[in-house]
């Protein structure tokens, strides 16, 4: 899934600026299940913005709702009639909620209260772990189901450098060598004739440096 | 006239509830300004209650779990206690002093500690004054 | 000959060669670079050109690479993977060998969140077998890494730059098994000539050659081990402590701490490993890493007993 984290609180009272009347936006997805933007942050991102601005002595009002997936269009239109007498749009979700919205109501400003991190997993209660950076051509058959262009600090892709120690990367103890697990798992799986072969130079077109990315599927379009 | 802050104080059914019950039953100094929110263990707390307390007009919000190691269900006061470290940081960074939230350990034959601890949280509360989000708009 | 350099030359003779280091200024000072060189000169059969080191602002390896041409030295270029993508290493490459530039030493490169520009977007676009591949597809193939051939029009000749592919390799890193098969790879690819990463414990480094000797590594592949003078036992602490893939015996430590003259015994500690190392099968020569510390490389060299250098037959 997406993971995300809700920006500084300050930040985001910067971002209200002069504007007036606020929707603050949750998603039911991604950002609920990493704890940043369900129900529960949106119920209490607004509650702070109505203290703060009551603090600063700012007339402002601060409504909340939360949708199943801000990243569908059919799901951003529900926002409608409580958006239509607002000046500005909040949105929980990750970036592709904040663009979805944006799309869908031109002429709202809508800033995000989350910053997007990475696709990941929770790795236990409150810790959050990168997986995998949609590089549109994955090599996890080749690297023991484990992705060195996500997990290894260098995404390199022909074994651990110089700096792999105990297991950890060189940039820090917190971090797994991705190359050691690699090694290991292939190594439980005997197939450690795997790593002997040269991965040669990856084509990197089909990830983000081949421009924005778009998918068609012919036999499911209308 | 003297500043009378409102105070939450979110408790332990398990303890500060019957705590603050018993120190109601000796009419013994009770301070009549304290709401009393039970919670069937401080690890109910959601960070939302303490900042819809503070909507809802409050000056201060105490928070009383067991003592630890003495929860029913574990660990739900140490959850409690970090929740509140980190509701104090953000109203902190909202402009509410983080000394109007107050975190206490308390069990359920500590009712003159009970009443002690509120009397003084009182006086702490009244020294800072209203909480800024009472005034007027 | 793949390429005709000083240090090919001197490997392809047999002779046991010894490399230095020579660290780029942090500012533009071209005095300095001639300085570092001046020193150099006449003790060390070639002198790797670090590219931006420890992930800190440099001049480049290429130019301070053509400067120590110009003063006389035999300079061995290090690219890392870290600040190019494939486009500008081989506009480089192709720079490198304009300016006569012959050997290159391919790397990873520390990561940028070492250095001075920790914000900096890496780019990683290959690894440095790749990069190495990369280098002899140059020489050997004549083409570009897309598979065009390197010339500049389709009338004109192939004209490719002709590099003496270096890799490093660090025995100490982890996991140990994985460090040889590594090295096989970077010679699959087409490395010329090994740097270690310096060497400070002796019995891991012969358990690490013993493997790469099994293996008929040391054959395919001139072999250099790598060794550092250190000024105090702090440095050791330090690097033990701060700089991974280094294994430091606490003895070495001790001896060190215990030393009248640190400076002098840490030059007594390298002079005694480049005579171990010597010994072992496989190691055709010393890369000596006088890291900001260029001026004691002529005294290991002469106390070593490798001076005079050889000379070209």
């Amino acid at each position: 899934m997406i993971i995300a984290e809700q920006k500084e609180i300050s930040e985001i009272i910067n971002m209200v600026g002069d504007h007036r009347k606020i929707l603050v936006i949750g998603c039911d997805t991604c950002v609920t299940v990493c704890l940043s933007g369900g129900a529960k942050e949106v119920a209490i991102l607004a509650s702070a913005l109505r203290l703060a601005f009551r603090v600063q002595g700012k007339q402002v009002e601060v409504n909340e709702t939360t949708i199943e997936r801000q990243c569908e269009i059919e799901f951003v239109d529900s926002l409608e009639s409580m958006a239509k007498d607002k000046d500005l749009l909040i949105s929980m979700g990750c970036g592709i909620g904040v663009q979805t919205i944006a799309e869908r109501f031109f002429h709202l400003p809508v800033v995000p209260a989350l910053n997007t991190k990475f696709l990941g997993l929770p790795e236990k209660q409150g810790v959050w772990v990168e997986r995998c950076q949609a590089c549109g051509q994955c090599v996890l058959d080749k690297t023991g189901g484990i992705c060195p262009i996500s997990r290894c600090s260098k995404s390199l892709l022909n074994g651990p450098c110089g700096g792999s120690q105990n297991g950890k990367c060189e940039i820090n103890d917190e971090i797994d060598c991705a190359w050691h697990l690699i090694y290991e798992r292939l190594k439980a799986l005997n197939r450690l004739e795997c790593l002997e072969e040269i991965m040669p130079v990856k084509d990197w077109s089909t990830s983000r440096d081949g421009g924005p990315r778009k998918m068609i599927r012919e036999d499911m379009c209308l | 006239m003297d500043f009378m802050p409102a105070i939450v104080a979110f408790c332990c059914e398990n303890s500060a509830f019957r705590a603050a019950d018993t120190a109601g039953a000796k009419q013994e100094g009770y301070p009549s300004n304290i709401k009393i929110c039970r919670l069937p263990c401080s690890g109910k707390l959601e960070i939302n209650y303490i900042l819809r307390a503070f909507e809802e007009g409050a000056d201060g919000v105490f928070i009383f779990a067991c003592h630890p190691d003495s929860c029913k269900f574990l660990k739900g006061n140490v959850r409690a206690q970090k929740r509140v470290e980190h509701t104090g940081a953000l109203l902190e960074k909202i402009g509410i002093k983080k000394e109007r939230l107050r975190f206490f350990y308390l069990s359920e034959l500590e009712w003159t500690k009970f009443l002690d601890l509120v009397q003084q949280g009182n006086e702490s509360i009244k020294g800072l004054g209203p909480c800024p989000t009472k005034v007027k708009v | 000959m793949k390429v005709g350099s000083r240090l090919e030359t001197l490997l392809t003779q047999g002779e046991f060669v010894a490399t230095a280091e020579l660290g780029p200024p942090k500012s533009a000072d071209l005095e300095l670079i001639k300085k570092k060189a001046a020193i150099l000169r006449g003790y060390a059969d070639a002198v790797n050109i670090t590219d931006n080191q420890t992930a800190i602002v440099r001049v480049s390896s290429i130019a301070a690479g053509k400067i120590s041409l110009d003063e006389g030295l035999e300079p061995i270029i290090q690219m890392t993977c870290r600040d190019r993508n494939r486009l500008a290493m081989q506009a480089d490459i192709l720079g490198a060998h304009v300016f006569g530039l012959k050997n290159l030493l391919c790397l990873s490169g520390d990561h940028q969140s070492f250095g001075n520009h920790p914000q900096a977007k890496n780019v990683y676009d290959l690894d440095s077998i790749q990069l190495a591949q990369m280098v002899k597809n140059m020489r050997d193939e004549k083409v570009f890494q897309c598979g065009d051939e390197i010339k500049n029009t389709k009338k004109s000749e192939v004209i490719e730059p002709r590099m003496f592919v270096g890799v490093a390799a660090n025995p100490f890193a982890d996991p140990f098994e994985f460090r040889v098969i590594r090295l096989a790879k970077k010679i699959k690819a087409g490395a010329d000539f090994v740097q270690t990463q310096c060497i400070f414990d002796l019995p891991k480094f012969k358990e690490w050659m013993k493997m790469v000797v099994d293996r008929g590594l040391h054959e395919k592949v001139y072999l250099l081990a790598g060794v550092m003078p250190v000024k105090s036992y702090r440095v050791l602490q330090y690097m033990k402590k701060n700089v991974a893939g280094m294994s430091i015996p606490d003895e070495l430590i001790d001896r060190m701490k215990g030393a009248e003259d640190p400076k002098a015994e840490g030059v007594k500690i390298c002079i005694e490993l480049i005579q171990q190392v010597r010994e072992i099968e496989g190691i055709r020569g010393v890369h000596i890493m006088a890291v900001e510390w260029e001026a004691i490389v002529p005294s290991i060299v002469q106390e070593a007993g490798l001076y005079p250098r050889p000379q070209i037959q």
